[in-house]
This record gives structure tokens, sequence and C-alpha cells, in this order.
């Protein structure tokens, strides 16, 4: 359903949009006929909807059509900037997690001695940064001071180590940030439990006050932390696209900056719809997690 | 040597003194109760015991117990004492509790804490310890989540981990507040008797006089923080010595449900005027914190005074305490004949209604019609006669819910709760009717479909003869206007962003009534006794009285002909309940209302009605003029019901009436519950 209702608004967003693919691709120089019949050639002249049923059948039918620009076929484009994005969301999720939890719970836990606020202070920090101002840095003090890892491009996946070390970079200028927003919440989840009566039972019962946390609070915190963390894997994707472009790499949203400049219409459509498709089967997932989580959800349906 | 001994506790945040400067003691095997209202300091004390002080608090002063100083010694030293060898109950046992973990492994982990066990050893010992506190199927309840448990299970679990490694002190925190009254009941039964046979060190907080009565030995009275009294119990029951502990001693004893005398229905109760300041404002009153309600306030009391023995055992901070002979609360039961409630604090005086009447001006003065015996006299007392309107009723009443679905249209499968179950109930113009059940007794459920704001699944609900039930919201707005309710939390039920004079007047703007709004809330907040500044305030900085009295001005805003009163006093302290329940009285009498007062607490009932519907599991169980029902009760749930209340002097189990086993009600798991 929603899927559905994606597919209708990118495709009719992306008609209105000015400028004719076959213009574009043809150049300034190109004749009134040429574009015809370019526009023609690329089934450009139906009506739209027709159009739009042509492309929502190939993509039920598993097949996402073919690039106006280099008639290649769409999958294999994608499938190869997937191999890119997809692991850099990954490392990017992890950076993530790595950040926030510990951020997040230490400056809950320190929150009325100065370490907690300096912690505070530096996750405030983290929010504000952009995610590219943050990846522009590394690359100066990391790849060209430093020399340590690579500042753009990407081997491939058949020389894995390199491929990691290509990705390193990026994945910490995503991660940062969004762990950062993420230890907001880890933070409040964290004060909550800390305030909250069977944490204090537990401390009754005879638990150091780490223990407790640990025993008890966790799996509390990580209930509201799954939330935010199901949308926020959106605001990866999305920072991902920016941060390839950063530092140069082949991924998805290299592809899709690419093909909005050349108005491949088709590819931009389809990686709208994959993204769209991805942030719901996340929250899916976040969904199922949740009734493991928290025995109390499975009883409210 | 006593096991606890506690000396000058003072517990601060931010610079006010909430606990200040408490000395406490409890022998081995003692038991001891700490009563106070709400912001006492009476938790807080506990806590500072423990050393388990909410976030931003610390503490002062000396803890001994078995010879070490509880603040001195490491956290991890305290940890290993803490539910070994002191352990603490807490008043929610839902929020007590973790709510993604199995019962069974909670309690577990106290065993596993303090000693090497087995998990299944330790499991083997968590059953042994669900049944050592009469759960009935320990090994469906180990396997449990907190949710799927009824409320005296929980507290139950609770106990069941406090016992668990035989700790020599217990310190109780108000552990049945949150039950209903039979619950509450059996579950003091079972903590008497664990603490007996344990031989366990009891500290057992609560703000009810007749719960710590029923199971200590001696009792301590907090006021804002400080310790104003502390005797045996039968001594401070029988010659609280201290203005404040009579006040509590005379308004408990005649809200605690049945006592032989006869109640005169909508007299004035005894209250203690005022409110308290509150622990962090007290701090800052030089003197005597209880100057300003006290009726025997000289300019002596603004020097503090200290708790001083004035017998043996008998502690008292007060410069003007009572003589031991002013106020035994067994003569307040026998001289009801006498028509005054009144409380005799002092023989000296020719009118000693001190406690009755506000001491202090600009707090809430008893209506001046309230010291005439017989004021009013004009009070309709129908019970069910023929002659009288009916304004509400309804018929046949079924209202089904199903446990997981709630509130769902179609026809429901097997397996679903009967919320109401063929209720019949009529309202008399003029009626003051008690409808009085224990909580899933769908009295709730009762009210909003009374009010229109349900449907039921069956039945006929009227309002003056016009069928509401099913009825398009339009349609009830007449109705509207006419019946209004008060709900239980009035925190939660006022819109903390709006200011008193809003709220009060929302009621008006929404029903489109006409006319000088400004005027009609200085009339109402004038009727509920609240000063005319009151109206500029928000709910939070009001008290959780005045805040109940905000609730009354705005449901009595559009001059309803009905009152549906849903637990309207049942989260307010002792003293505030009386006045309130005083304040329903004269507002009945004075607009001549009909109301329906729904409640758990038969006291409060008592108090009230003329007439009491008993509801249980969704029926109608006893119906009939109150004093009927509650001296003669008919039916076994009822005849329960009575005996389960906590009654001041009278030990836990030790039965006049006929024992809870009587009573059908369960605290076992509720439909639905454990499935």
């Amino acid at each position: 359903m929603t899927l559905a209702a994606a597919s209708v608004i990118v495709f009719v967003v992306l008609a209105i949009l000015p400028g004719k693919p076959a213009e574009v691709i043809l150049g300034t120089q190109a004749t009134p006929s040429a574009v015809r019949a370019l526009t023609d050639k690329l089934g450009l002249d139906k009506p739209i909807w027709r159009q739009y049923v042509d492309w929502v059948g190939g993509i039920v039918s598993g097949h996402l059509g073919t690039s106006y620009i280099s008639g290649q076929p769409i999958a294999s484009e994608l499938g190869s900037a997937l191999e890119v994005t997809g692991p850099l969301v990954g490392l990017g999720l992890l950076v993530g997690l790595v950040v926030a939890v510990p951020l997040g719970v230490f400056s809950a836990v320190r929150s009325r001695r100065a370490s907690g606020v300096a912690a505070s202070v530096l996750n405030q920090i983290g929010i504000a940064v952009p995610s590219f101002v943050l990846g522009i840095l590394l690359i100066v003090v990391v790849g060209v001071e430093l020399h340590l890892l690579p500042t753009g491009g990407f081997t491939g996946w058949s020389d894995p180590t390199g491929a990691l070390r290509s990705l390193v970079l990026p994945a910490v200028a995503l991660g940062v940030v969004e762990g950062a927003i993420v230890g907001r919440y880890v933070r409040t989840a964290v004060l909550d439990v800390l305030s909250s009566d069977y944490l204090r039972t537990a401390r009754a019962k005879g638990l150091t006050p780490g223990r407790a946390l640990v025993r008890h609070g966790l799996r509390n915190v990580a209930v509201p932390v799954l939330t935010v963390l199901g949308l926020e894997l959106a605001g990866l994707v999305v920072g991902a696209v920016i941060i390839e472009n950063v530092f140069t790499l082949p991924g998805m949203g290299t592809l899709l900056l690419q093909s909005v400049e050349n108005r491949d219409l088709i590819v931009v459509e389809d990686i709208v719809l994959l993204v769209a498709a991805v942030v719901l089967v996340v929250n899916f997932a976040v969904d199922i997690l949740y009734h493991s989580l928290d025995p109390r959800i499975a009883r409210e349906r | 040597m006593s096991l606890l001994d506690v000396e000058d506790l003072v517990i601060s945040s931010a610079g006010a003194r909430l606990v200040d400067g408490i000395d406490l003691s409890v022998g081995a095997g003692e038991r001891v109760g700490l009563i106070g209202e709400s912001g006492s300091g009476k938790s807080l004390t506990a806590l500072g015991v423990m050393q388990l002080l909410p976030r931003g608090l610390s503490s002062t002063g000396s803890i001994r117990f078995e010879d070490r100083d509880l603040a001195r010694i490491s956290e991890r030293a305290r940890s290993s004492l803490r539910g070994r060898r002191v352990a603490m109950v807490f008043q929610e046992p839902m929020s007590a509790l973790n709510p993604l973990m199995r019962v069974g492994k909670q309690i577990a982990e106290s065993l596993t804490i303090h000693k090497t066990v087995s998990r299944a050893e330790a499991k083997e010992e968590a059953a042994r310890l669900l049944a050592r506190v009469e759960i009935h199927d320990p090994r469906a309840v180990l396997r449990a989540y907190p949710h799927e448990l009824s409320g005296g299970q929980r507290q139950r679990v609770v106990l069941a981990m406090a016992i668990a490694n035989h700790p020599v002190l217990l310190l109780a925190d108000e552990p049945t507040t949150a039950l209903d009254v039979t619950v509450q009941d059996r579950v003091l039964r079972l903590l008497d008797g664990l603490v007996r046979a344990e031989q366990m060190a009891l500290l057992l907080i609560s703000h009810d006089l007749a719960v710590v009565s029923g199971i200590c030995e001696r009792v301590m009275v907090m006021y804002c923080g400080r310790v104003v009294e502390r005797a045996a119990v039968d001594d401070v029951l029988a010659h609280p010595r201290h203005p404040y502990t009579a006040g509590l001693v005379a308004t408990s004893a005649s809200l605690g449900g049945v006592s032989s005398a006869p109640v005169r229905r909508l007299q004035p109760l005894p209250t203690i005027p005022g409110t308290a300041p509150g622990a962090a404002a007290a701090s800052r009153i030089a003197g005597c914190p209880f100057r300003a309600r006290c009726g025997r306030a000289t300019p002596k009391c603004l020097e503090e005074p200290r708790l001083e023995m004035i017998v043996a055992g008998h502690d008292v901070a007060c410069w003007h305490p009572l003589p031991a002979f002013a106020v035994p609360f067994r003569a307040l039961e026998t001289s009801g004949g006498a028509g005054r409630t009144d409380v005799a604090l002092e023989p000296g005086r020719p009118e000693p209604a001190v406690l009755a009447q506000a001491a202090t001006p600009g707090y809430e003065h008893a209506s001046p019609e309230w010291s005439r015996p017989g004021g009013h006299a004009a009070q309709p007392v129908s019970s069910c006669d023929d002659g009288a309107t009916r304004i509400l009723e309804c018929e046949n009443l079924v209202k089904l819910y199903r446990p997981e679905l709630a509130r769902q249209g179609g026809e429901p499968p097997a397996g679903l709760i009967r919320a109401l179950d063929g209720v019949d109930l009529v309202v008399l113009e003029g009626d003051v009717l008690g409808i009085v059940g224990e909580s899933g007794s769908g009295k709730s459920t009762l009210a909003r479909i009374l009010l229109g704001l349900d449907r039921p699944t069956s039945g006929e609900v009227r309002f003056r003869a016009a069928r509401i039930d099913g009825s398009p919201e339009r349609a009830l707005r007449a109705m509207r206007r006419e019946v209004q309710v008060v709900f239980q939390d009035p925190l939660g039920s006022l819109d903390p962003r709006m200011r008193v004079r809003d709220i009060i007047a929302e009621p008006l703007h929404a029903l489109g009534v006409e006319g000088d709004h400004r005027q009609r809330v200085a009339e109402l907040l004038e009727a509920v006794r609240l000063s005319r500044d009151t109206g500029r305030r928000y709910p939070h900085q009001l008290s959780g009285g005045q805040r109940q009295r905000v609730a009354i001005a705005r449901a009595l805003a559009p001059r309803p002909k009905v009152l549906v009163a849903d637990e309207a006093v049942s989260a307010l302290d002792v003293s505030v309940r009386a006045q309130i329940l005083n304040l329903f009285a004269e507002l009945i009498g004075r607009f001549a209302l009909t109301v329906v007062f729904i409640s758990h607490d038969i006291g409060v009932v008592r108090h009230l009605c003329n007439r009491v519907v008993v509801l249980y599991r969704g029926k109608v169980v006893e119906e009939g003029p109150t004093e009927e029902v509650l001296s003669r009760p008919k039916s076994p749930y009822t005849q329960g019901l009575l005996a389960a209340i906590p009654q001041l002097g009278k030990q836990v189990g030790d039965d006049r009436a006929p024992t809870a086993e009587a009573a059908p009600a369960s605290d076992r798991t509720p439909a639905g519950g454990l499935g």
C-alpha cells in the first residue's frame, strides 16, 4: 500500500519536473525531429498513466527497465551501486551504535556531574556538525595529512581489505552524526530507567548500581531507542547519498545524482522506490523486534 | 542496642530539608509504624535508610544497622546488605517489577545475587517462596510477566523477593495502598504472618493509621519531614498528644468503615483544616510546621518544638500537647448520638470544635450551617419512594469486553470479559447513591455508560425517561449540561496548561451557556471554598485537595442536576479526604444535587449516601438503604468487604465479622490475566 503510494508520488513529481530526457541526451544542438524520434524510442510519447503502468508492470515482473542514457539494464547498475551503499550504511549504523550507546549511557549516568555535562555538550556538537563537513575534515586530517586511509574512490570487493579501507572514513562521517542524534534518545531513555521503580527494586535486592543498570535497565532502554533507530536508518540512507559524493564512491547516491542531472528518470524512480522499500522493510523488522523485546506488546495486539 | 538506629537523618534537595532531623530506632523483631500524609517525608525516610534516595537528593546523619553505619560504608558493602539483611517492599507493585523480565527470574535473582546457587536451585527456591506468599499456582506465576498478574499477585511477588534471604529488617512502604480492600486485608495478614514467623523487624510506612495499628506495636507520626509524635500504638490511638495526630485519629475513626455507632449522614466529619505545606515549603517555616493549621497555636509555636518525652514511652514535639484524656477515639464512636462529630481537644474551652473549624483565615472554612446540628434538615432522604422522579436509570445493562481487543463492535467470540452483567439501577431525584465495588467490579464501566461516554453491549440507559444509549453525541448535549462528572485523579483530569479559571469556565463555553462567565467562576470558587486568586493559577501549583475542588467547581459550572463522582476522593490523603467529603455533603444540600458516588471505600459511601449498590464482577449483589446494607449485609461478598476494612485498633486477622474467606473476591488471576 505505502509502496504503491510512494511509486505514484515519485512518478508524478518526476513527470512534472522540467527538462525532457531526450533533449538532455541529445544536447543543445539536436534537431526537433531527432528529439521526437528519441522520445518515441524511449516510450516517452505515451500518456503518463501508460508510462506508469509500464514501469510498475516491469518492476512487478522483475524488470527494472533500461537506463535512458547508458542503455544498460538498471538492475545491474543498481546492483553494483548497492555493493557500495549497502555496506556503507551497515558500517555507518555500526559506528552510530558504537557512538550512541556509550555516549548516551555515560551522559545519563553522569548527568549531574561535570563529565556527564561535557559528554552532553560533545553530543550536541555531534548533532550540529553536518556529515559532509565531518567527511571533509576526515579527508583532510586522516587522509591527506596522515595518509592512513584512502580519501576517495572504490576498488571493488575483489580486494576486500582495500574496499573496507575506503569505506572506513565515509562510514565514520556518516555514523558519528547519526550516532549523536540517537545518543540523545539513549540518554533520555537511560534517565527514565534510572528513575524507575524497578531499578530501585533491583538495587534494593542488592545489585550494585552498574549491575542493576545492565541487568534491568538496558533492555528497557532498547525499546524506545529501537523506534528511533528504525527512523534514523532512513536518515542514514539519505546521508549516504551526500557522503558518497564527498568520498567519490560509486554508490547509489552518486548514481542518483548523475541520473537526476541526465534526466535519466527511470533510474531515479527505481532508486527512490528502492529506498522506500528498504525503509518499510526496516520498520517492519523493528516491529518484529519489538515483540521479542517487550512481552506487553504481543498482548495488545 | 537496637537493630536499626537512625540519628539525625536529614534528607535535602537543593537546600530544602525534606526530612529534617529524624531519630528512629527499630529493635530486633519489633514492628514499628511510620505514619504521615503525602509529602511528609515518610517514604524518603525509608529510602534514606536504604540509601536508595532518588537522584538529586542527599542525606546526612547516621544510620546504624547491625553495628555498621549504612551512610558511611561503601556502596559495595551496602549492596551486600540490601536484600540480604535488610529488604524493602514498595508501594506500586506494577512499576516495582521489571516489565520485561519473567517473575521467576526476578525472584531467583534475589537469591543469586547473594549466594552461589545453581539456576535450577534458584528456580526451585523461587517456587517455594511464591508458595510461601500464598500464590496458588507458583509454577505458572514463575513464567509470567508482571503485567500478566493481578495487583495482589504482584505485591506478593515483591514480598517474595524481599523475604528471599530471610532479612532481619523489612521496610514496607505503603505495601497495600494500591490494592483493593479485600486484597489489602489478605496481603496485610500475609505480611503480619511472615514477619512474625520469620521474626523479622518491620518498619511499616503508611498514610493509613488503621493499617499500621493492625500490625505494629509502636508508631511514629511524621509531619512536614519531622516526627511529631512517637509512642505505642494503643497509646497514640487512645491518647494522641499532638494536635495533628489527634486530628488524624479522629478523621480515621470517622471514615474507617463500620463501627457500631450510627452515622449521621452528611454531617461534617472532623477534619484538620488547611493543607500540609509540603516538606520543601515547610523547611522554610520557622517554628512548628503545624502551627498554621493548629487551634492551639500560640506565639510560643514560632520556636521549633523538640521531640520530648512527656510520659514514659510517649514522645511529642509540641509546646501545647493535648492532655492524656482528650480524644478517646472510641468515645467518638459511642457518643455519636450527641450529634456532634467534632473532637473535644481542649476540655477547658467552651467551643471545643477546634479541629472541625478552620483556625486560620484564608483557609477553607466550614460553612456556618455546619456547626448547627440538623442544618441539613431540608435534605431529601428518599429511599425508593415512588413519589420521587426517576432521573437516571438503566435496565439489564450488559457490557462485554474482549480481553485483548477491547471496545470493538461485532459479535465477539468466546473468552470475553463481562464488565457488566445485567445491571439494573434507578437514581431518583435527590438520591445520593453509592456504588461500591472493587477493581474489576465494573463500577467505572457503569459510570462511563451512565454518562453516555460508552455504549452498553445490550440493555437500556434512560435519562429523564429518554433513551441515551446509542444516541449520537449531539443528542446528548442536553444531558451533558445536567449530568457532570468528577474523576479520581485531579491532576490527570485537569489540563496542565490551562489556568484554573479557564478550566472552570470551559464547560460553559463547551455547552454554549450564555452570561457572565467571570462572575460564575467567582461564585464557583467561593462554593468550593477556594480563594479568588486561585483562578489565576495552574493545576500543578495546587495541592491535591485544591485540585479536586477545582474539578468539582468545573463539574458544577453548568448547574447540573446530577453529579457522578468516580472515586473522587480515593487519591487524597485522609485529612484532605474528609475535607472534600464535607464539601460534597455541603454542596449536595446547597444545590439540591443528585449524586452517584462511585467508590471502593465503604467508609466514604457510608458518610454521604442514602442508598448503596454493591457491585461484584459486573453484577449487583446487594442494594438498599446505606445503613441497612452496611449494618446487616446479606450477601457474603458485602460481608467480606466490610470485614476487610482496616479499623483503628483492630489487629490484622482478629476478626469480628465473617472472615475474608466468605468473600468470593480473589486476587488470583483475573479473567484473561494469565491465559
